[in-house]
């Protein structure tokens, strides 16, 4: 019987062409379906499409039914593993994600204790059970995720490629783990991956899509015939030798078969090499990262060569990372040398980290201002390195908008900005799909090959064993804090027994030195695209780009119009949902037309918007559909964090007379009596912002400005009082409103003195961050308040009055039992530099930074459909403008 | 008080320190000073708490000094301050004792941090499970966020020309030549750029994190707190013990002095009871685990 069948479902992204084009298909309860693909295939929409809660906002037609029944909201009987375990593991402390499902579920603890105590032991969790997650490795991090899923019992889990982050053994482990659950459990289990040598000999059935729509649906040894490309090297070899006989899935399949097929030659000969200059010498590095910490690198030596790619392969936690930070200096070994010619640039792990900009283009002028050049050097430099890693087509595009592999060409370019004649990557093929790679290698090829000597010495570190025989020269193997044996790429490879390529273990006993997919097919009278051996060994594919680039920047931007106007809209309709009626519209300028809104809306407060008379940009009916979307209960409606500050006042303002009186007659101590007041003044908000039941992503925004400005008050320690926290409470008060404003002010304090020490000030500090935020959210309903010198001036004026004010009187009343008026006065007098410090701290991070932070929030608020950003329509404006000017003036020819 | 639920220890720090503050009585202060002490010791190494008094002692000191020189109230006149207030010594005693109140609460919540550890604050905030997750949340992202602090940091002095090549060549040659403020400024600009970008990187990604809340089912029922935190017998014991203390303390007699009548004796040996509790359970703890071992 079937878990769930798709009929003619088609989905587009708000006025995109379809991603998802007429989509039937049928899965078997019980089946294991793997879905393959190209990045940017509709793989990650259509799965989404089978989980309700994460069904993306568009334009949808079809049915998808679940045991029968049209698909409702069945969250217990369907789980959803996302790609990266990090982001997708909401609590601290591992029993409590586990127990995360179930307490949404709303059960009691004791059938939560069972539930977990369950899981725990099918997962073998118990040993890390009270550990923080933040102590897991990566492996157990996705573990723990499809954990706390299988704890809510579902009937079909959905796995978007959550391997894709993990190293090679923890990968193998999560994919035992799953095979377990749907032999033993029988759960369906639907899932996307690009490492295709665990998933494939899983799989029941594979479907393979390409531009949305399935190509290939059947038994693996059906589908496998399509798009070989992206397969396991057992396929690509049968594939790319004349697909005699049956198609060998494993390596063990694969070696018998090739002992049925006749070998052209006993041995692939060995490739000779030849070395470069010298340009990086390491000799005898010894590293630990703390003083009584055991070592970590051990007498590291090597050597890196122009014109050459060395892959540091090797186990996980061997020390790789860190051998790459000591090179790349950004730690220092307590014994040992390195010598290098010129400076050496490193690729990070993530691309993220280096990403500044509002688009590609923008990033890569932000690098090339620091150069040294003239104009047209610059411009012939920029376009050189733009056609090198192929981004024309992406400059642009805002860079967190890119997928994986593009990303890390955006961050490559911006290095190779910079003529890197050393560069050092770390797992750079880390959740790349099969094309991402290619187009790295050739990359990196491309630079060792430059003729005009000023060729570029590679050092990478690498998981990936496939792409460093492919496209490495020279291998290291890495164990123990040293570097055990380095070779040739080929002869490396063809020396080991384990750590091998899947290619030589399944071609060993009848071609000997092969490697490589390319050297067998070669050995087996293939077609390997040259005629010699692969010396160069660029796989003849062309480097794709997935969307038609003209087509789809037009069609983003008219996107973007929209769906900003229509988050604009939806902020002025209030939780309830009451329908927009009206809306009145200036068919020229989408400001303008807001702004008109505004004051529609301002005029007539809680009034139903009632008509839609005209939409200036695109035919009425996508701004309809999207609008009931928009309405639909599939995604999270789009409302504003809704502050009413006035009755937690009434009750705040009733109770504290009576506390006051209270304390007087019972002659309580002041300080007694402030911190009950305190409480009293923090407790309705916090009950208000339990009773309106906030949605998941208030719940973590609200905690993501908590953090960064925790964070940020323990990582400033340059001046006692020079530190970010208020600039960021402010920045949230005005960008979520004064309700969220004051719930991260309060929260910060409150966590920020679980590290540096809770005590009497910890009400005091909550108190006076509270205010400053709900302070912050009053006044960032101006548009005014909303720029970054005004807003600037405001966040000086309260730091110091509101922080100063309350903190130095608290001073007195905390520490003093009969305080009197000179001891306020002495108190003030002592704070007041202080004060100035900080205030002047909080008026320096607020004009840098506050624009771009508010941008930040609406873009995201703005690229999600909505949830986080209150006040987005005052906020759009300016955003808007900005980007329609920025979005032509930077491009190549303006240099 | 680390065995017990929450709730309890949250109650007796709640007691005694509400105790200390709220009786100025000088013997009250030194039960409460000695039994904290006490209690810091048996939970925190001694280099520790030598720090941590390295922070508190000025702290003291200036409690101490600020009150003669500010009140002057009292009839027993030591001396004249230069502008001619006296200084007296219902003052200086007053002071003294507003100092040994100060260290006696700053030390209780010494204890009280060590104790209440993130997931018990978590508990006790079951009672709004919205907060209680924002609180989990956090704590979850504090340590990602300053793995991700250092990881922009290193990427940025490895790949970014901002921090390498100027740096790179100032390190190398002219150091000197760059001033204080300068580089100060440079620094700032840093961090900022720092802060920022892990703010975009945070703000894209926690869309992610909201996902896999509403896929497991956030928002779809009124959520429950779960804990593997229990309420036993003996949690019963110790909150009845901590409120039979606090009975007996308020209803004892004792004015602003301490007198050694039946009443405030008996308020005395209660409140002393009461802070030895802590102190009571770990040494019964290990005399069972002494007497429990020796039989093996």
């Amino acid at each position: 019987m079937e878990i769930f069948t798709i009929e003619n479902l088609t989905f587009s992204y708000p006025n995109q062409t379809p991603t998802l084009a007429d989509i039937s298909l049928k899965i078997e309860r019980g089946a294991f379906v793997l879905v393959c693909g190209r990045t940017g295939c509709g793989k990650t929409t259509l799965l989404r499409h089978l989980k309700p809660a994460l069904v993306p906002h568009g334009e949808k037609r079809g049915a998808i039914y679940f045991g029968g029944e049209p698909l409702a909201d069945h969250c217990e009987k369907i789980g959803f593993v996302m790609q990266s375990a990090e982001s997708q593991i909401v609590t601290d402390k591992v029993w409590h994600e586990l127990a995360f499902g179930l307490e949404n579920l709303g059960l009691d603890t004791a059938a939560i204790r069972l539930r977990v105590a369950e899981m725990a032991n099918y997962f073998g969790i118990q040993t890390w059970f009270h550990k923080p997650v933040s102590e897991l490795s990566g492996g157990q991090k996705q573990i723990l995720a499809l954990a706390s899923v299988m704890v809510m019992q579902p009937a079909a889990l959905i796995l978007d490629e959550p391997a894709s982050q993990l190293e090679p053994i923890a990968a193998a482990e999560f994919f035992s783990i799953l095979a377990r659950i749907n032999r033993e459990l029988g759960v369906t289990v639907i899932i996307s991956e690009h490492r295709l040598e665990e998933a494939l000999p899983l799989a029941s059935q594979v479907i393979i899509m390409e531009k949305g729509r399935i190509i290939a649906d059947g038994t693996p040894q059906e589908s496998v015939l399509v798009g070989q490309s992206f397969m396991p090297p057992p396929v690509q070899i049968w594939a790319r030798s004349g697909r005699r006989g049956a198609c060998p899935l494993t390596v063990r399949e694969g070696a018998a078969w090739l002992s049925t097929q006749t070998v052209k030659m006993e041995e692939i000969p060995i490739r000779q090499h030849t070395q470069g200059e010298c340009a990086l010498s390491v000799t005898d590095l010894w590293f630990r990262y703390e003083k009584n910490a055991p070592d970590v690198i051990k007498g590291l030596s090597l050597k890196g060569y122009y014109g050459e790619i060395l892959a540091i392969v090797g186990g996980n936690a061997t020390g790789k990372t860190t051998a790459l930070s000591l090179i790349a200096g950004s730690n220092k070994p307590y014994r040992g040398k390195i010598k290098a010619d010129t400076q050496i640039y490193a690729l990070p792990q993530n691309p993220k980290a280096i990403f500044t900009e509002k688009s590609v283009g923008e990033e890569l002028h932000a690098t090339l201002s620091f150069m040294e050049i003239t104009g047209e050097e610059k411009r012939r430099h920029l376009a050189n390195v733009v056609n090198i890693c192929g981004l024309e087509s992406l400059l642009d595009r805002h860079p967190y908008d890119l997928s994986g592999g593009e990303q890390q060409q955006t961050a490559l370019a911006k290095l190779l900005l910079l003529r890197p004649r050393i560069l050092l990557l770390d797992e750079p093929t880390k959740g790349l799909d099969a094309e991402y790679k290619r187009t790295l290698g050739k990359i990196l090829r491309g630079l060792t090959a430059e003729l005009s000597g000023a060729s570029t010495a590679i050092i990478l570190v690498s998981h990936d064993i496939e792409f460093c025989a492919e496209y490495a020269d020279r291998c290291a193997l890495f164990f123990d804090g040293g570097i055990v044996t380095e070779n040739t790429a080929q002869r490396f490879f063809c020396g080991n027994n384990f750590y091998t390529t899947s290619a030589n273990r399944m071609a060993r006993h009848v071609l000997g030195n092969a490697v490589t997919v390319g050297d067998v097919v070669w050995g087996l009278g293939g077609d390997v695209g040259t005629t010699s051996p692969p010396t160069s060994p660029l796989q003849p594919h062309e480097p794709q780009n997935p969307v038609d680039s003209s087509v789809s920047k037009e069609i983003k931007h008219g996107f973007s119009r929209i769906t900003r106007i229509l988050s604009g809209l939806s902020d002025f309709r209030d939780s309830r949902n009451e329908p927009i009626r009206k809306i009145r519209e200036n068919p020229l300028n989408p400001c303008e037309a807001l702004e008109s809104l505004e004051s529609d809306f301002r005029g007539s407060r809680n009034e139903p918007i009632r008509k839609i008379r005209e939409n200036p940009l695109n035919p009425r009916e996508a701004l309809e559909s999207l609008k009931s979307d928009f309405r639909g209960s599939h995604n999270e409606p789009i409302r504003r964090i809704r502050e009413n500050p006035l009755n937690p006042c009434l009750i705040f303002m009733l109770t504290i007379p009576i506390t006051i009186s209270l304390g007087i007659h019972l002659a309580l101590h002041f300080n007694l009596i402030s911190t009950l007041i305190i409480f009293q003044a923090l407790l309705p908000f916090a009950l208000a912002f339990e009773g309106r039941k906030p949605k998941a992503r208030e719940l973590v925004i609200v905690a993501v400005f908590c953090a960064i400005a925790v964070a940020a008050r323990s990582a400033f320690f340059m001046y006692p009082q020079f530190k970010p926290a208020i600039a960021i409470v402010i920045i949230a008060g005005v960008a979520l409103g004064g309700e969220a404003g004051l719930l991260v002010g309060a929260m910060t304090a409150f966590v920020s003195n679980m590290f540096f020490g809770q005590g009497p000030w910890t009400p005091w500090q909550m108190l006076a961050f509270g205010v400053i935020g709900l302070s912050a959210g009053l006044v960032g309903r101006w548009r005014a308040f909303r720029r970054s010198v005004p807003l600037a001036i405001f966040g000086g004026i309260v730091t110091f009055f509101i922080y100063g004010g309350i903190m130095n009187f608290a001073n007195v009343i905390m520490y003093q039992p009969s305080p009197t008026a000179e001891m306020f006065i002495a108190s003030y007098a002592v704070g007041l530099p202080f004060d100035i410090v900080h205030s002047a701290a909080t008026v320096i991070f607020l004009i840098i930074t506050s624009r771009p932070l508010l941008d930040k929030v609406e873009r995201v608020h703005v690229k999600y459909g909505g949830g986080i950003a209150p006040f987005s329509p005052r906020g759009i404006a300016p955003f808007h403008r900005m980007t329609v000017v920025g979005m032509s003036s930077r491009s190549l020819d303006s240099v | 008080m680390n065995g017990y639920n929450p709730y309890v220890s949250l109650a007796f720090f709640a007691a005694v320190v509400g105790f200390t503050v709220f009786i100025m009585n000088p013997i009250f202060l030194l039960i409460s000073l000695i039994c904290a002490v006490l209690y810091a010791c048996l939970l925190t190494p001694l280099g520790k708490i030598a720090k941590y008094l390295s922070l508190v002692l000025p702290l003291v000191a200036i409690t101490a000094v600020m009150n003669p020189l500010f009140n002057h109230r009292g009839v027993t006149i030591l001396a004249y301050l230069p502008n001619g207030n006296p200084v007296t010594l219902e003052a200086v005693l007053y002071g003294i004792a507003a100092a040994i109140m100060l260290a006696a609460v700053v030390t209780w919540f010494l204890c009280f941090n060590k104790v209440m550890t993130s997931d018990k604050f978590i508990y006790v905030l079951g009672f709004s499970p919205a907060l209680a997750l924002v609180l989990s949340i956090t704590l979850r992202m504090l340590p990602r966020f300053r793995a991700r602090l250092k990881e922009i940091t290193a990427a940025q002095a490895a790949a970014s020309p901002l921090v390498t090549s100027a740096e790179y060549r100032d390190n190398s040659r002219n150091v000197t030549k760059r001033s204080f403020l300068a580089r100060k400024k440079n620094s700032v600009k840093k961090a900022i750029k720092i802060l920022s970008i892990l703010i975009s990187w945070t703000l894209e990604d926690c869309i992610e994190t909201a996902d896999s809340m509403k896929s497991r089912g956030y928002g779809l029922r009124p959520r429950t707190s779960f804990s593997i935190f229990t309420f036993t017998r003996r949690d019963v014991f110790a909150l009845g013990y901590i409120a039979l203390c606090a009975v007996i303390i308020l209803v004892g007699d004792f004015g602003d002095f301490p007198s050694f009548n039946l009443g405030g004796g008996r308020a005395f040996l209660a409140f002393a009871a009461l802070c030895l509790l802590p102190i009571l359970s770990i040494i019964r703890e290990q005399l069972t685990w002494k007497f429990s071992q020796s039989k093996i």
